[in-house]
């Protein structure tokens, strides 16, 4: 998949649009999402003192261009360590997408 | 050894102590040609009668000046200019500045060293000039090649016009490598796509792309200048989407043109990737939807087709035909979504907006909040007005304002309160209520309406 962008929300939701794929669904329903905020954190300038947990949102565009948007964000650009898991994030809300009834209740989170 | 001086206002010649010639300087001119020659020669004529009229003519390598120096072509050019009436012969006879160049078509300067090697090729001055290419033209300048068919160089430093009809102004290092591309001046620049023009500046570069005919793009890539800009390669190979891109200016701003007509107003590092999509100006914005557009601001992303980012910085739109217009942070990531401005709003869902305001979120379809502090409208086609941490969670409710109202999963319920918890579906909520002129009669009031008989209230049935 190419041209793609997935926002991981900080109040809990995941979202992803591109032209095969557009989806949104509640964080804690994807396993792949954890490992993929570690694999970003773990690109985190050595002089930035955000923590894994603060963020409004991460927003990943396609695989050459990653914002942590928080008080003090920071990019990563062509990474290709984290390729694979945002490969399988994608395929992970593919599944998801796959698996909602055609009318399903939208997901509500407050 | 010859020698040649001016002594007393004339040219005096003089060969091994005994004078040999003297002539009024003014009438003396010289052959540069000559001097040029495999065996150069030294020939002076007089000026007033021809060149045929010749009155010296004498090795180089034999003459020498007043102070016993040999004569290099340079020198004695040098000493001709300063001392004599100085003119020169051009190949076609008479006097001028100019000569054949060897293939007897191009015409150069007879002074410096330039080569108008091309048929019917002109080099107006200058020196170091090449101009190879038929008809090609140098102006003048220094270091100049202008070996592209009818390609033109007008001046400056080792420009290269090296492609037919291609054209550089002046400048210093401008390249020309496509069929009428055009540099007007700047230092560095590239116009390397057929028909590119770059106005000036430094460093800009147009890349070749791969057009519908392999030729000529629709329309002709430009940057009018600024600086280290770039319109990129373009692969992708169709009749109406190729060129057309534009960068007026700036500095560091690239336009990869997939499917062309990308536009860059202006400022700096600023990037544009897709069809008809535009950045006006900012810095580090990216607008790379089919026809998407950030206005201006810093390092926004407009990436959903026909979407927009007016301003701000570090906004996202990530979908097809949302917006946001300006604040920090914002996202707007799914269709027709709206954040108007303010700080870390988020529009995720088909239709929602959010006005203004800090940290909310209109997350369903079609909901909307207004405004205010970290209120959610979750629930579909709810409406959060404002307030501070609000909660709109079932269908079609809404919350005008207030503190920690939440309406329940009730739809249809209403707040208009501080710190409600709806428990009722399709019932509105207050603290209190203050009605204002309550009617005194019932008479022609529907049912459920209040009015009052004295003091007492009452509901019409």
């Amino acid at each position: 998949m190419e041209n793609f962008t997935i926002h991981i929300f900080g109040y809990g939701e995941t979202q992803i649009n591109s032209k095969d794929l557009s989806v949104k669904v509640a964080t804690d329903t994807l396993s792949n999402v954890t490992p993929l905020i570690a694999g970003i954190f773990a690109k985190k300038p050595t002089e930035n003192t955000t923590k894994i947990t603060e963020f409004h949102a991460i927003n990943i565009f396609g695989y050459k261009d990653v914002r942590w948007m928080s008080k003090e964000g920071f990019n990563v650009k062509d990474d290709s360590d984290l390729k694979p898991l945002i490969d399988a994030l994608i395929a992970e809300l593919q599944i998801a997408k796959d698996n909602l009834p055609i009318d399903a209740p939208k997901v509500e989170i407050q | 050894m010859i020698k040649l001086q001016i002594v007393d206002g004339s040219l005096q010649i003089s060969n091994g102590g005994s004078v040999i010639l003297v002539a009024p300087k003014n009438s003396c001119a010289i052959d540069v040609l000559a001097l040029y020659d495999a065996m150069p020669f030294i020939v002076i004529y007089n000026k007033y009668l021809g060149n045929s009229t010749v009155i010296f003519n004498q090795p180089l390598a034999n003459c020498e000046d007043s102070t016993g120096t040999p004569f290099s072509a340079n020198t004695f050019i040098d000493f001709a200019e300063a001392n004599l009436g100085f003119d020169t012969t051009g190949g076609g006879g008479g006097s001028s500045p100019f000569k054949y160049n060897a293939n007897a078509t191009g015409i150069e300067p007879c002074l410096g060293s330039n080569n108008a090697s091309g048929y019917l090729s002109t080099i107006g001055g200058g020196s170091g000039n090449t101009s190879s290419g038929i008809h090609s033209t140098i102006a003048g300048g220094d270091c100049l090649t202008a070996d592209g068919d009818h390609s033109t160089v007008g001046g400056g430093i080792s420009n290269t016009a090296s492609n037919c009809y291609s054209t550089i102004g002046g400048g210093k290092l401008n390249t020309t490598l496509a069929n009428n591309s055009t540099v007007g001046g700047g230092y560095g620049n590239g116009a390397f796509g057929c028909s590119s023009t770059i106005g000036g500046g430094f460093y800009n570069r147009i890349y070749c792309s791969i057009n519908y005919n392999s030729q000529y793009p629709f329309v002709a890539d430009t940057i009018g200048g600024g600086k280290f800009n770039t319109i990129c390669q373009n692969n992708y190979i169709a009749y109406n989407a190729t060129g057309g891109n534009t960068i007026s200016g700036g500095y560091g701003n690239i336009a990869i043109p997939k499917y062309g007509f990308t536009t860059i107003g202006g400022g700096k590092l600023n990037f544009v990737g897709s069809y008809g999509s535009t950045v006006s100006g900012g810095a580090n914005n990216e607008s790379s939807g089919f026809y998407s557009t950030v206005g201006g601001g810093k390092v926004n992303v407009s990436n959903g087709n026909k979407s927009t980012v007016g301003g701000g910085y570090r906004n996202v739109v990530s979908s097809a035909y949302s917006t946001i217009g300006g604040g920090f942070c914002n996202i707007a990531s799914s269709l027709y979504s709206i954040v108007g401005g303010g700080l870390r709003n988020i529009a995720n869902c088909v239709t929602s907006t959010v006005g203004g305001g800090r940290e909310n979120r209109a997350s369903n379809y079609a909901t909307t909040v207004g405004g205010g502090l970290r209120n959610i409208a979750s629930g579909t086609s709810s409406t959060i007005a404002g307030g501070s941490y609000n909660i709109s969670c079932g269908t079609n409710t809404a919350i005008l304002g207030g503190v920690s109202n939440n309406t329940n999963n009730f739809g249809c319920s209403m707040i208009v309160g501080n710190g409600i918890t709806a428990d009722r579906a399709c019932t509105t909520f207050v603290n209190n209520l203050s009605i204002k002129n309550i009617p005194t009669s019932s008479a022609g009031l529907p049912s459920g309406s209040i009015y009052r008989v004295g003091n007492l209230v009452s509901i019409v049935i």
